[in-house]
């Protein structure tokens, strides 16, 4: 194998595999990305048998062939190379000789024929949709992904219908709900995939137009130009959201958002450090906000809000209202109560892009 | 935390620390509350004829090799004309509390390590004691006074020296190990004064020809950690009467559990039941009390052997309520008793994976009525004691147990530690 592409080329698609290769070396070879020059182009490939990266960067190919070597010691030394550079890279028995003007370095390779075989899709159903609109998509659930044993919310629920998308995420406390409508988009039949909390955040970093989507018994396959993600799919059955998205609960609250962060903010200073806990009192046009901690004090605030409703004490975790109200960006969000035990929604008050809701349990405390 | 030798060397302040314990705690108050035991041989966990073990012996009883930890009826054997009695746990308790009450005056820094027994550290507030000694002293004369208990004192350096000079101040006398005196003071020991070495390292030991602490001066680091990994660290270390180690000073409690011994061994699964029933009634009382939910509860029961099995569940949503405990515990306990239905001499529980407040889950219906019925349920006992109101279940346990109306069921089990 004997190719040369410039720095410029390489670093962007060697830089995403970083995220993808195993860090902590359970099976060696996933420290490894796979190295594959064919005709003009070299393919690059890397995974941890959850989440695959197949990407490809331009190059001068002289000899075709495939080494598999450690991506980070290859990243590292191309990131310090000058802008512009061109490099080259030629297999001379064990090892792959990386060299740019008079810096070169020799790495030695793995065995590529124990590299994971990674799946590969024709992308035949022909669905995609808008990629920047699914990135923020993604934001709205990748907070309420938890990393736990119940391995089926350790993903959000990707529904696909036509003309639309929805993202669902819990962690059994609550759930953060997003659908928007995309004018192209066709199935021939609802598909409900979850995908991992890794592949959510690899897909952020994709940048183009649109995302091509497709799927087998074992994988979800996304591409976006040159670059396409395998994920594995987690066969659970995720739960039944629906049933727990709460319906005309009475009571109302019509709040300024960006004045409801701020006094959130200084009144968890003081709240445990564990829960996180703050209590909401709320009566007509008020909000008390209150939170105290034992080893340290109390912390107390207040609000002039549009309420509407009973006279009500309310605990939550105020991280987790903050989660959601950071990534809203309505002006003014509305939650919908219906006692202190149950289940509250929480929307912004003006959606412009599809739908936002959150669902949040109480905390006693 | 323990910490290489390395890393002690580079330390270094001159702390002060003392160790104080009470004589013959259990035996002593027994004696203050009956002072016609005064100067008998007294024998506190049992009657000769029951099971389980002494937990004091006054004095006069170790007189006779008789010791805590021991079977009663090897120690009645030892000496038969001892007085034997069950013991007041409840008042043990009282005492203890007050004991804490007179220390946490003089200090911050109080590691409670047992009921009878406290660190005391005073390095931290030096200036407010003129003289280290003095302080150690009146403390000393303080609870003597006000106790009326007999009380030992070791002051040193750190607390493995503090709990030694404590050892050599017994019963009721004051030690004070003087910065220059530890080596003479360590070299004759034997090796099993040093906590932390077991009956197996001394076994291991003693092939070494160590005996004496001395001895285990010879001994190189390398050899240590070779015999003992991180813990050779530790001997090497407290050999030489270095121990680096902070107090524990009460942070927030880990865990809360409750566990019985048996007057005699149970089979009767109803029975049982009853005892778990009453032990998670007491568990989720003091976790109301504390304010504490656990997520996690766990099911211990030993058998005839002393074969200990335990089974715990982790919960989603925390709990503090008698009756969610009593069911996961009753759950546990069933799964690992149900197969044998061999007796059994123990069974406990214990609630840990403690929060403050508890979040509730989307996926599981939540309903206040648990947390309403213990509101009540706590305000009549606090009104009319805690036996006032029973389950059925546990009710079965005023066949085998005394009453205290107040306090619940005297059960036989007191345990020095916390």
């Amino acid at each position: 194998m004997n190719f040369s592409a410039t720095k410029n080329n390489i670093i962007n698609e060697l830089g995403l595999l970083q995220g993808i290769v195993e860090k902590r070396t359970t099976m060696p070879i996933l420290s490894n990305v796979l190295v594959k020059a064919g005709r003009g182009s070299v393919e690059l490939m890397g995974t941890d048998l959850e989440v695959g990266l197949k990407t490809s960067f331009e190059a001068e190919v002289r000899q075709e062939g495939k080494v598999a070597v450690n991506g980070r010691k290859l990243f590292d030394f191309i990131k310090l190379l000058p802008e512009d550079q061109t490099i080259e890279f030629i297999k001379k028995e064990e090892h792959l000789v990386v060299r740019s003007g008079e810096s070169e370095i020799k790495v030695l390779t793995a065995p590529e024929e124990d590299f994971p075989a990674i799946q590969d899709s024709g992308f035949d159903r022909a669905i995609s949709w808008n990629v920047s609109d699914f990135k923020e998509m993604i934001d709205c659930v990748l907070y309420a992904i938890t990393q736990e044993q119940r391995y089926y919310l350790n993903g959000a629920l990707l529904s696909i219908k036509n003309n639309q998308l929805e993202l669902v995420s819990t962690d059994g406390h609550r759930l953060s709900y997003t659908r928007r409508e995309f004018e192209d988009l066709r199935v021939e039949k609802e598909i409900n995939q979850i995908i991992s909390k890794k592949t959510l955040n690899e897909l952020k970093k994709f940048d183009d137009e649109r995302v091509e989507f497709d799927f087998d018994d074992n994988s979800l396959f996304f591409r976006v130009k040159n670059r396409m993600l395998i994920s594995r799919i987690i066969e659970s059955k995720f739960p039944n959201y629906q049933a727990v998205m709460p319906k005309d609960n009475p009571n109302i609250l019509n709040i300024e958002r960006e004045a409801l962060v701020n006094a959130i903010k200084r009144v968890s200073i003081l709240s445990s450090e564990k829960s996180r806990g703050i209590k909401f009192d709320l009566k007509a046009g008020e909000l008390k906000l209150f939170s105290s901690n034992p080893e340290f004090g109390e912390a107390r605030d207040k609000l002039a809000v549009d309420y509407q409703g009973k006279d009500l004490e309310i605990g939550f975790n105020s991280q987790y209202l903050l989660d959601f109200l950071g990534t809203v960006t309505s002006d003014r969000v509305i939650f919908e109560i219906k006692d202190e035990n149950s289940a509250v929604l929480i929307k912004p008050e003006a959606e412009t892009k599809g739908t936002y809701l959150y669902v949040l349990m109480p905390m006693k405390i | 935390m323990w910490e290489t030798v390395e890393n002690f060397l580079l330390s270094g302040q001159r702390r002060y620390v003392v160790h104080i314990d009470l004589d013959a705690f259990f035996a002593s108050v027994e004696v203050l509350l009956n002072p016609e035991l005064k100067g008998k041989p007294l024998v506190v966990g049992g009657l000769p004829h029951e099971r389980g073990v002494a937990s004091t012996c006054s004095y006069e009883a170790r007189k006779y090799g008789v010791h805590s930890g021991m079977p009663l009826r090897q120690c009645y054997k030892l000496c038969p004309q001892a007085v034997f009695v069950r013991g007041n746990y409840h008042l043990y308790q009282a005492f203890s509390e007050k004991f804490f009450r007179i220390l946490h005056e003089y200090t911050p820094d109080v590691e409670e390590a047992s009921l009878d027994e406290a660190y005391l550290e005073f390095t931290r507030c030096r200036h407010l004691y003129p003289s280290f000694s003095e302080a150690a002293k009146e403390i000393k004369r303080r609870v003597e006074r006000e106790l009326g208990l007999g009380v030992s004192v070791g002051a040193a350096s750190n607390k493995i020296l503090a709990k030694l000079a404590t050892r050599k101040a017994k019963p009721g006398g004051f030690f004070e190990l003087k910065p220059g005196q530890e080596q003479d003071f360590l070299r004759e020991l034997d090796i099993s004064e040093i906590p932390g070495i077991g009956p197996k390292a001394q076994v291991m030991l003693r092939l070494l020809n160590v005996h004496k602490i001395a001895d285990l001066w010879q001994v190189p680091l390398g050899t240590l950690r070779s015999l003992f990994g991180v813990m050779g660290d530790e001997l090497y270390l407290l050999s030489r009467g270095m121990d680096c180690r902070s107090l524990a000073v009460e942070g927030k409690p880990k865990s809360f559990s409750r566990e019985t011994t048996f007057l005699k061994d149970i089979w009767d699964r109803d029975l049982l039941l009853a005892h778990l029933a009453y032990l998670c009634d007491r568990l989720a009382l003091s976790l109301r009390q504390e304010k504490y939910y656990a997520r996690v509860i766990e099911v211990k029961a030993r058998y005839s052997d002393f074969k200990t099995v335990s089974r715990r569940r982790v919960l989603s949503l925390p709990v503090q309520e008698t009756n969610r405990i009593y069911r996961v515990a009753e759950e546990l306990f069933l799964e690992l008793w149900e197969g044998s239905r061999l007796a059994l001499r123990l069974v406990g529980v214990k609630g840990s994976e403690l929060v403050e407040a508890r979040h509730l889950s989307l996926f599981e219906l939540y309903s206040e009525r648990e947390e309403r019925l213990c509101q009540a349920l706590d305000r009549v006992r606090e009104k009319y004691g805690f036996n006032a109101l029973l389950t059925v279940r546990e009710k079965m346990l005023s066949e085998v147990y005394e009453e205290d109306r107040g306090r619940g069921f005297i059960l036989k089990t007191a345990s020095l530690t916390r």
